[in-house]
């Protein structure tokens, strides 16, 4: 199932009177082809949940179309719009039993009891909890609970999966890999998935498209390393990457970019302020390098080092640079030189944080 | 592989059985949205009707009563009711407040039996607060020996029915000669044990630091209580105040049982009959039509008199009753 | 098995061992059996060790000053000034409370017992059998007359009035706009008088006056009468009952009395309801609402499971409430209870035997409304154990 949204807009009225009404989402166009798993990425308060409601019907647009392949599904009641959605928190039903629930939907749309049987002991065999049934949800540790609910929004064979922060509750190693069982699961089915994350990380891992929103706005939308490799603007580089990118004060003069004193690069943009985005992988130690930090320490990681140090220009306290942990560094050096690589290095306006492109 | 949830191709799931045009005659969304509409605007307007036909029920009593206080006799007994006067007979009143009934035990005016039932009512919340408060301290906070045996018994004494307890108290009160007296309407009510729990268990989610602190800052086990505790619990002692009042008065039986008619309470007088009286002066509201037969509209001016003063509470403390109400019953 | 819920949590997610359905109803009755025995004994055992345990001492001062005798004994004496606090309300019990169950459990058992005088003819079951038999000579209400009212009354009013608040709260919920004007109109008949209402409630019934210009035969006969049908004395002297054998059952007052009740409980219940309703996280409707579950799948599946202990306390209290029933039926029916006490209630029983002076059947009556209370009690802490929780 293809989706597509056309200049989604939902307006909160303000709770006080006078106040300000919210724009929790603004004009958001998107188009999500068929059989892909799409991640919302944004800090809290973008309005990526609300999307999400949105999609499912629980929410209805203040203006603006959704559209399930052909059909326009923007008034369309929650229950006739064939999705099934995964609670941040599961809302499974307390009451019943993991099989009571995953059933609950196929009831409601009056299944026959064999068909609905075997189609819900498919759906926990899909999640791996078909030995579970008879438990009640309490009785269930939070990746079974996750699971169960998984199990219910897909028993009624979906068109659209939607999950609304399904890591958030689960600790540090039931992330990776439930993280990994939703993505076998999109893949085993099929379904066109859309979830929602704060998390970078968990989206870039996962996605095959992945949308980045602040303060209801979309920002930019695309396969997660294509995003990773070429930001449309500074909150998007930033918000992308562990660790996060630096960010430098900087400006283009006569087609060089400066950072303090040092020239940096050489470009072919006019003459401005600028951000000079440099990845922390983006580094090449060389003793005859265009850009000199102070170094503060040295983390060794195994696999590679992180060179911790500091610049006046820098935007965060800390600038960080990932290197081969071959690379012979000297001891005790007080400063540091280092050639830049350029598809790691990206410059924003300083004015609109828009790329220059 | 579950065979339900198998991709026929790389990008189309077998599902999308959902027909989203959710109709027969093709899609159209805005006869969807109108239809919807029109069936959310139904099931709204049959629950208002719902529920105000229940808040209507629940209202048409105390407003028949009402009424009715203020009818005439014959407007009241008309086969076709009236649901507002004719004419307001304010007299009703009057005349209910000037009837000395039953003279066999001594006769009591709706101003003595007003009396008493202020005092009675005051008396044994006042004192029945201050036993409550005293009680639910030691319980929370003092350490003695036998604390939690003492308190185990009283809780015990919630499952035994009070009736259990009224033959053998009326017996007693006779044997102590307390019978027409405030004191015998007081004092066996002034513990109760089920708010000594719930002031307890107030007392008890206060945290330890603070006393602490108070300790600290010098205060007094005693200026602890007063100055801490039940500034801090004053909702729930609002809440107990007003209960333990209503309770006191719409107490019925043990008045009826223990005392004589000049030292009962409102709600045994208003189960008397109501007659129009001849008055010493000569005024009677019929002129003796109804001999003593018992008048309704009289008794429901005796009723006005009773609920009235419950209503007007309810008005100006329903945060407090509401939420007693509810407290007792989560916690019970 | 010896799976509990302690180590379920922390099991791993291989499934419980299957066995043979009839074995396995056997193996479960048997855990049950035993985790009853077990339960039962550490509460106990907790219980006396808890009273024997010597507690730590707080007060130990090892430096210091040694404390002359008249301080440890201030001290001492001060570590028990709890009792102090506790005396009034202490000795209040003793004399209102303690004494009187003990009280009630002999005096029972004395024959032709007077309270006053304390005289009785000797010991036995003598009075519970009159009591049981109607036998009580003085022409006062009748003890099995009295139960079935109780119990009918309470039987059909307290399920029916619990369903319609369940309803009602519904319907509140559902609705936004002066839900809490409506709230406080419906919780209005909670503060009443019972004797005050139950005279207003009368009047609808009552058929009044004789004379063709002072007449009316109540407000439920007219709107009755729209309908064709005949005006019944519902309240009155010639009200319609049916006998068995010696029983009455004088219908028409029960369904006044069983109106009034509805009406009286139902603020409570809707506040019980309506409050537990609110608390219910607003996912589980949006999850069903996904799910496709109508209005009453809803109600049914979702909200009335979630507010369950809710609904079985208002059971419970209610049921405990109407075994206890009395002010409102003399507010209905008059001091008499109905014609010949045939609206008699168990408490109305107790009373009524008071009255007569008549000790020794009132506590025979009294302590037979406890242990049926009692069993009441009993049963429905054999229900709630068996009901889980949630969170």
């Amino acid at each position: 199932m293809k989706i597509s949204i056309q200049h989604l807009t939902k307006i909160f009225p303000s709770r006080t009177k006078g106040g300000k009404a919210v724009h929790a989402v603004e004009d958001m166009n998107i188009e999500i082809p068929s059989g892909q798993l799409v991640g919302l990425l944004g800090p809290s308060g973008c309005g990526k949940s609300t999307t999400l409601f949105m999609l499912s019907g629980l929410e209805s647009p203040s203006s603006g179309k959704i559209f399930f392949d052909d059909q326009d599904v923007t008034t369309l009641a929650a229950e006739k719009r064939g999705i099934g959605l995964v609670f941040q928190n599961y809302a499974l039903y307390p009451h019943m039993t993991v099989e009571q629930n995953i059933r609950f939907p196929l009831d409601n749309m009056r299944i026959k009891k064999e068909e609905g049987n075997a189609r819900a002991l498919d759906a926990a065999r899909l999640v791996q909890i078909e030995d579970l049934m008879a438990r009640k949800p309490h009785e269930l540790s939070g990746g079974q609970q996750q699971r169960v609910a998984i199990a219910r929004a897909l028993v009624k064979m979906p068109n659209v999966l939607l999950l609304d922060e399904p890591l958030s509750n689960l600790d540090a190693r039931l992330r990776l890999q439930t993280r990994e069982e939703i993505k076998r699961i999109q893949r085993t089915t099929g379904i066109t998935t859309v979830f929602v994350t704060h998390d970078q990380e968990e989206a870039m891992s996962i996605c095959d498209t992945m949308v980045v929103m602040k303060l209801g706005v979309v920002q930019q939308i695309g396969a997660p390393q294509d995003i990773y490799d070429d930001p449309n603007n500074l909150f998007v580089a930033n918000f992308l990457g562990t660790p996060p990118i630096n960010i430098f004060k900087g400006r283009i003069e006569g087609g060089k970019v400066y950072i303090g004193d040092e020239v940096i690069t050489r470009t072919s943009f006019d003459d401005r302020e600028v951000f000079v985005g440099i990845r922390p992988e983006g580094f090449i130690y060389d003793r005859a390098g265009v850009f000199t930090l102070n170094v503060d320490h040295i983390e060794v990681m195994g696999r590679d080092k992180s060179v911790v140090s500091t610049h006046e220009s820098s935007t965060k306290p800390t600038v960080r640079c990932i290197i081969d942990s071959d690379v012979a560094l000297p001891p005790d050096a007080e400063k540091l030189k280092f050639n830049i690589k350029p598809y790691k290095l990206f410059l924003f306006d300083a004015e609109t944080e828009e790329r220059l492109r | 592989m579950p065979k339900f949830f198998k991709k026929n191709n790389a990008s189309e799931a077998v599902v999308g059985k959902w027909d989203l045009s959710a109709g027969d005659e093709g899609f159209d969304a805005e006869k969807a949205k109108k239809r919807d509409k029109v069936k959310h605007i139904v099931k709204e307007v049959l629950v208002y009707v719902f529920l105000t036909l229940c808040a209507l029920l629940a209202f048409v009593p105390f407003y028949w009563m009402l009424m009715s206080s203020v009818k005439t006799e014959m407007e009241f007994r008309e086969s076709v009711p009236t649901f507002f006067p004719h004419e307001f007979q304010w007299k009703n009143y009057w005349m209910i407040f000037h009837q000395v009934t039953s003279t066999t035990s001594g006769g009591a005016s709706f101003g003595q039996i007003l009396i008493n039932t202020l005092v009675v009512g005051i008396m044994s919340t006042l004192l029945g607060l201050v036993i409550i408060i005293i009680t639910a301290y030691a319980l929370a906070r003092m350490e003695f020996k036998g604390k939690n045996i003492l308190f185990a018994i009283m809780l015990a004494t919630m499952m035994i029915p009070g009736e259990l307890f009224t033959v053998s108290n009326y017996i007693t009160v006779a044997k102590l000669h307390m019978n027409n007296s405030y004191t015998v309407l007081i004092l066996p009510f002034l513990v109760s044990v089920y708010y000594i729990y719930l002031l307890r268990n107030n007392f008890m989610q206060i945290p330890n630091s603070l006393y602490q602190a108070a300790k600290v800052d010098g205060l007094s086990d005693m200026g602890y209580l007063i100055k801490v505790m039940i500034p801090l619990t004053a909702p729930t002692l609002i809440s107990i105040t007003l209960l333990r009042f209503i309770g006191t008065w719409n107490s019925y039986i043990w008045p009826r049982l223990v005392n004589t008619q000049p030292w009962q309470m409102i709600t045994n007088w208003v189960t008397g009959g109501f007659v129009d009286r001849m008055q010493p002066d000569g005024f009677s509201l019929y002129g003796g039509y109804f001999g003593s037969t018992p008048l309704d509209s009289l008794k429901m001016a005796a009723v006005c008199m009773v609920s009235l003063p419950l209503l007007i509470l309810f008005i100006f403390c329903r945060k407090y009753i509401m939420r007693g109400v509810s407290k007792s019953g989560t916690k019970g | 098995m010896e799976e509990n819920k302690d180590n379920i949590d922390s099991m791993p997610e291989t499934p419980p061992k299957k066995h043979n359905r009839f074995v396995q109803y056997f193996i479960d009755l048997g855990a049950r059996i035993k985790g009853w025995f077990v339960d039962k004994y550490t509460a106990v055992k907790d219980f006396f060790v808890g009273l024997f345990q010597k507690k730590p001492k707080e007060e130990l001062v090892p430096e210091g000053p040694q404390l002359s005798r008249g301080e440890k004994i201030r001290r001492g004496l001060k570590s028990q000034s709890g009792w102090l606090f506790v005396a009034p309300a202490l000795i209040l019990m003793a004399v209102f409370t303690f004494y009187p169950i003990i009280a009630a459990f002999i005096n029972s058992f004395k024959q032709g017992y007077s309270g006053m005088t304390g005289r009785f003819n000797g010991w036995g079951f003598d009075n519970f059998v009159r009591v049981l038999k109607g036998d009580t000579g003085t022409g006062g209400a009748n003890f099995v007359q009295c139960l079935v009212n109780t119990l009918v009354l309470t039987f059909i009013s307290v399920p029916l009035s619990t369903l319609l608040a369940l309803l009602i709260s519904v319907a509140l919920n559902s609705i936004k706009k002066v839900q809490k004007a409506y709230q406080t109109i419906l919780f209005l008949p909670y503060l009443t008088n019972a004797l005050a209402m139950g005279a207003v409630f009368a009047t609808f019934f009552k058929i009044i006056g004789t004379a063709s210009n002072t007449e009316t035969v109540g407000i439920v006969n007219i709107i009755l009468g729209w309908f064709g049908i005949d005006p019944v004395d519902w309240v009155g002297l010639n009200s319609p009952h049916w006998q068995i054998g010696s029983l009455s059952i004088p219908w028409a007052k029960y369904i006044v009395a069983i109106i009034y009740e509805i009406w009286s409980g139902l603020p409570f219940k809707i506040l019980i309801l309506f409050s537990a309703m609110q608390s219910i996280n607003k996912q589980y409707y949006d999850a069903a609402k996904v799910d496709g579950a109508s209005r009453w799948t809803i109600l049914w599946h979702i909200t009335a499971p979630m507010i369950m202990p809710q609904i079985s306390y208002l059971l419970v209290t209610g049921i405990m409430g109407g075994m206890k029933q009395y002010s409102a039926i003399v507010g209905l029916f008059g001091v008499t209870m109905g014609q010949d006490y045939d609206m008699g209630t168990m408490v109305g029983y107790l009373y009524n035997y008071i009255e007569l002076g008549q000790t020794g059947y009132a506590f025979a009556g009294s302590l037979m409304l406890f242990i049926i209370i009692m069993i009441i009690t009993w049963i429905n802490n054999k229900v709630t154990k068996k009901r889980t929780t949630y969170r």
